[in-house]
This record gives C-alpha cells, structure tokens and sequence, in this order.
C-alpha cells in the first residue's frame, strides 16, 4: 500500500510531465509543420495542455479561460484567417523557395539543408541561427534560475478550492483600473481589426465597401461584450 | 503534491521554442502563432510563481487573465494586418514584403 501511496502521490509530477512533453513537442511542431494549417492545429494542442498544467497548478479558472479564449476563440480565429486568405498552397517553405522550386524538390529537409550547388542556404543558417539564439536563451534563463535558486516547495495538486471568487473579487477591487484598461484595449483591438480587415484592398475581392464594415463592427463589439 | 519549479522550467522551455519559431519562419501566420505560445509560456510562469507564493496567489492569476485580453488583441489585429497584407501584395511572407527595400 506504501508503494500504492507513493504512486498517487507522484501521480500529478507524472500528469505535469507528460503535459510538458506534449507541449515541448507540439510547440516545436508549430515551427516545423510543412503546413500552415497543421501548425494551427499543433498550436491547438499546445494550448490544450497549457490548460492542462494550469488546472494540475490549481488555477482552475484559468484552465477553463485558456480553453475558452485560446482553443475556443484563437485558435479559430487562426483558421479563418488562413482558409479566408486562401492560403492554402502556402505549405511554408519560405526563404528557400526559390531554391527548392529550382532543385525541383520541395521537402522542407532538402531545402533547408544546402542549396543546389552544396552550398548552405542563408534558410538553413538562418534556421540554426535561430535555435541557437532560443537555446541561449533556454540555456541564460535556466542557468539564472538554478543560480537564484527554485524553491523544491510541493502544493498540492489541484486544491479543490475554486479560484473564480477570488479571482473576481480582485478583478473589480485591486484590479479594477488595469481591468478596465484591458476591456478598453479589447474593444479597440477588435474595432481596429474589423476596420483594418474590412478595407478593400484593391483587389476584386469585394465590390462593397460601404455597408460591411459597419454591420461587421456591430458583431464584433457584440462580441466583445 | 507538485512542485510548481517544473512549471516555471517548462515555462522557459515553452517560450525560447516559441522564440525559435518565431525567429525561424517567415510565414507572417506563423510567427504570430509562435508569439500566442511565447504568451501562453508566460502565462504558465505567472501562475508557476503565484502558486510558489501563496500569498501572491489571486495576483498571479489577474495577470494571466490580463495577458490573455492582450494575446487575444495582438491576434485580432495582427490577423487583420496579415489579412490586408495577403489581399493588397499576395504573399504572408515576411521576407517578401519589401516594398521599402532600397
């Protein structure tokens, strides 16, 4: 039974440890998907666990408003921005294009390792520029960690206690000004878009420039409300 | 019982892929996905620390609630920059947008 009780108490270091590796790898995926829409969709799962860790720390009501707001609200809003901007043939083998059409090979691999005369594409030390930086990155924060010095405290795992009330209450007395800053924010974002989106942009696409805009507005600030 | 300093490294973790993506791709849509995880790692560190400082609990968690309106904003209007952007040229690459290119 001790054995039975040391699993049980593992068991969440377990959950948070697996959630880690499903959003390490799905993150990574995000970069290195060919295409754009199933880096959406890994984005999706990296969120999903996000939402996981949260409510494995206790923060119930952040687990459900990353669920709503990223996978419900983001995530889509991705989606229709790619199907909307057709961009569907854009299986992202950017910078090397040009390359890879001439090597006659479009594998990301390909392209990314060497240029057709042997030579490394800019792409491919650009690629290892960048994980070098994000690895330094990794590599100064961590270290800068381990020299302050995390504290090896244990809480327990998804206290039964619901964070919403809480959470409300600072919202609207602490909070209350950085609260209404951010709906102000939202709602200007969100007109800003609808305005930026809905302007013609010289192409064909829509002949009609007066009366959408405003309807559309009206849904969004519905919307935000 | 956990230990909350895993969620802070898994927070590290998260953002410098972010980071890597986001540096790496030149797809407009994708580095704006990379930034989303960038914020979402950031957000994973903030409820990290308030959970390592219980008194410090309800304010971690505000921020995080107050990242998300952000995230949620940048994304609105960075999709619809993309958006005129695609319409206006016909490329979401950001190497290709080089109208001010001497």
């Amino acid at each position: 039974m001790s054995f039975l009780d040391a699993f049980v108490r593992a068991l969440p270091t377990l959950g948070l440890f697996t959630l880690a590796a499903i959003i390490l790898v799905s993150g990574f995926m995000v970069s290195r998907a060919r295409r754009i829409t199933h880096a959406a969709f890994f984005m999706v799962l990296a969120f999903t666990g996000v939402a996981g860790v949260f409510i494995l720390l206790g923060a119930d009501f952040l687990g459900a408003a990353q669920v709503l707001i990223y996978v419900g609200a983001i995530a889509v809003m991705f989606l229709f921005a790619i199907m909307v901007s057709d961009l569907k043939e854009l299986s992202d083998n950017p910078r090397g294009t040009a390359a890879a059409t001439t090597a006659g090979g479009s594998s990301g691999a390909a392209a990314s390792a060497a240029r057709p005369d042997g030579s490394p594409s800019p792409r491919g030390a650009w690629s290892v520029l960048s994980g070098l930086v994000a690895l330094g990155f990794a590599g100064f924060v961590l270290a800068a960690l381990a020299k302050a010095g995390l504290p090896a405290v244990e809480v327990p795992a998804a206290s039964g206690l619901p964070t919403t009330a809480p959470i409300g209450r600072a919202l609207f007395t602490t909070f209350l000004l950085p609260f209404e800053v951010a709906s102000i924010v939202l709602l200007a974002a969100l007109v800003g878009a609808i305005v930026i989106a809905a302007r013609e942009g010289g192409g064909e696409a829509e002949a009609k420039a007066g009366p959408p805009p405003t309807s559309a507005a009206g849904g969004g600030k519905g919307d935000a409300a | 019982m956990i230990n909350p300093s895993y969620a802070v490294i898994l927070g590290v973790l998260l953002f410098s892929v972010g980071l890597y993506g986001a540096l790496r791709s030149t797809n407009a849509v994708r580095i704006l996905m990379c930034i989303e995880l960038m914020l979402n790692a950031v957000n994973l560190v903030f409820v990290a620390f308030s959970r390592l400082r219980p008194e410090a609990m309800i304010a971690g968690q505000v921020f995080a609630i107050f990242i998300m309106a952000v995230a949620a904003a940048e994304a609105a209007v960075g999709l619809a920059i993309i958006l005129q952007i695609v319409r206006q040229r016909g490329v979401v690459y950001m190497d290709k947008i080089n109208l001010l290119k001497g």
